[in-house]
């Protein structure tokens, strides 16, 4: 995609890469970011490992470009001077696109090749000791739910990521993953030197939760960068609470954990999520889950 | 009542971000073949920011070719 922009913006074609929800939370450690000030900094982030001379915009937190243009993760479009989309394809494709632009402009020669450009790629962000928790097995495939974090005085150093299980989805009973992830963009780590991260969870009546308070384990290491993760039971009484209000039904997190900033300060936190039961088509699939670094960036 | 909440999830399951890499063998670009049905209508006029911040609309593009390719850091 480098090579073709290099060629092609001589021909007066502008680009832009579309920065949107993470496809895959947890690859090299990223986790979804909770407002556009931190999805700009995902931009940023982008822009420093890529080495990338394309501009970046950034789609809303509605994902409205994204799903105005069909919901496919890495698509990429033409748009002739009117604003009219001249070619799409689900998946970007350079060559392709290359051919597409010959026809349109013409063809540039000599055509610029990666090696040209020494694109200099940088690893992502160095993390506190990982590998240090262990992670619980999925009791099979997950889907992720809706968190919505409320308004907090602090950045969401912590951020939660929520999912159920195919039990839970065909017959109300399965479980649910709680799972509490630094990010790794807002520079901290967990302080082992305090008390371990704990929550409690309020559901709605009809809505059952096995645990409805925890504690992460105790941590031998000072600092680390694992996340603090549960599985739940979790069963839903349709007597009494009916599937219109289900949808509607808001569990309430309230979590206390104590993280230490790579510049030195230390201090706790308390914040609050609500997690309706409904899927969050935005959230990604963790690929990752239990392999520390994950499989990398796209869009090289 | 049942297939309410069955219906809310076959959603998610049937979205594309999520079975992206769960059909083997098939080709990326033929999992989205919504994408393809956007050509020859009107890129949609959205609000986006650009990488400082500032706000701009998708119509502002207007004026010259320009390729749009989404991507994230995963």
């Amino acid at each position: 995609m480098e090579t073709v922009a290099v060629d092609y913006k001589k021909k007066e074609v502008a680009f832009y890469y579309i920065y949107k929800a993470l496809a895959h939370p947890e690859n090299n450690g990223y986790v979804q970011p909770f407002t556009l000030q931190e999805r700009l900094l995902h931009v940023a982030e982008a822009k420093r490992v890529l080495g990338s001379d394309i501009d970046w915009l950034c789609d809303n937190m509605q994902n409205q470009l994204k799903q105005a243009l069909g919901g496919a993760p890495n698509s990429q479009f033409v748009i002739d001077p009117r604003g009219k989309i001249i070619s799409a394809a689900g998946w970007s494709n350079p060559a392709e696109l290359r051919n597409t632009l010959s026809e349109l402009v013409g063809q540039v020669t000599p055509v610029t090749t990666i090696q040209d450009l020494g694109l200099k790629q940088l690893p992502p962000p160095r993390l506190a000791a990982t590998g240090v928790v262990s992670r619980p097995a999925m009791p099979g495939l997950m889907r992720a739910v809706m968190v919505k974090p409320q308004p907090s005085l602090e950045p969401y150093y912590v951020k939660l990521r929520a999912e159920v299980d195919n039990g839970f989805m065909q017959d109300g009973l399965g479980w649910m993953y709680v799972g509490f992830h630094l990010d790794p963009l807002l520079g901290v780590h967990w302080n082992n030197l305090a008390p371990p991260l704990e929550f409690n969870i309020k559901t709605p009546a009809g809505l059952c939760i096995a645990s409805s308070r925890a504690r992460a384990p105790v941590v031998k290491e000072e600092a680390d960068a694992d996340p603090r993760e549960f599985l739940l039971g979790l069963e839903w009484d349709p007597r009494v609470l009916t599937a219109t209000d289900f949808s509607r039904a808001e569990m309430i997190v309230e979590v206390k954990y104590y993280a230490c900033h790579d510049e030195g300060w230390c201090r706790s936190f308390n914040q609050t999520y609500h997690i309706q039961l409904v899927p969050d088509r935005n959230a990604g699939s963790v690929r990752s889950r239990g392999r520390p670094g994950g499989m990398g960036a796209r869009n090289r | 009542m049942w297939y309410k909440i069955l219906s809310c999830f076959l959603t998610i399951a049937l979205h594309p971000d999520l079975v992206s890499a769960q059909v083997p063998g098939r080709q990326p670009s033929a999992q989205f073949p919504q994408v393809a049905s956007l050509v020859g209508k009107q890129l949609p006029d959205i609000n986006v920011v650009d990488a400082a911040g500032n706000q701009i609309s998708t119509s502002d593009l207007r004026g010259k070719y320009t390729v749009l390719v989404f991507g994230c850091l995963t």
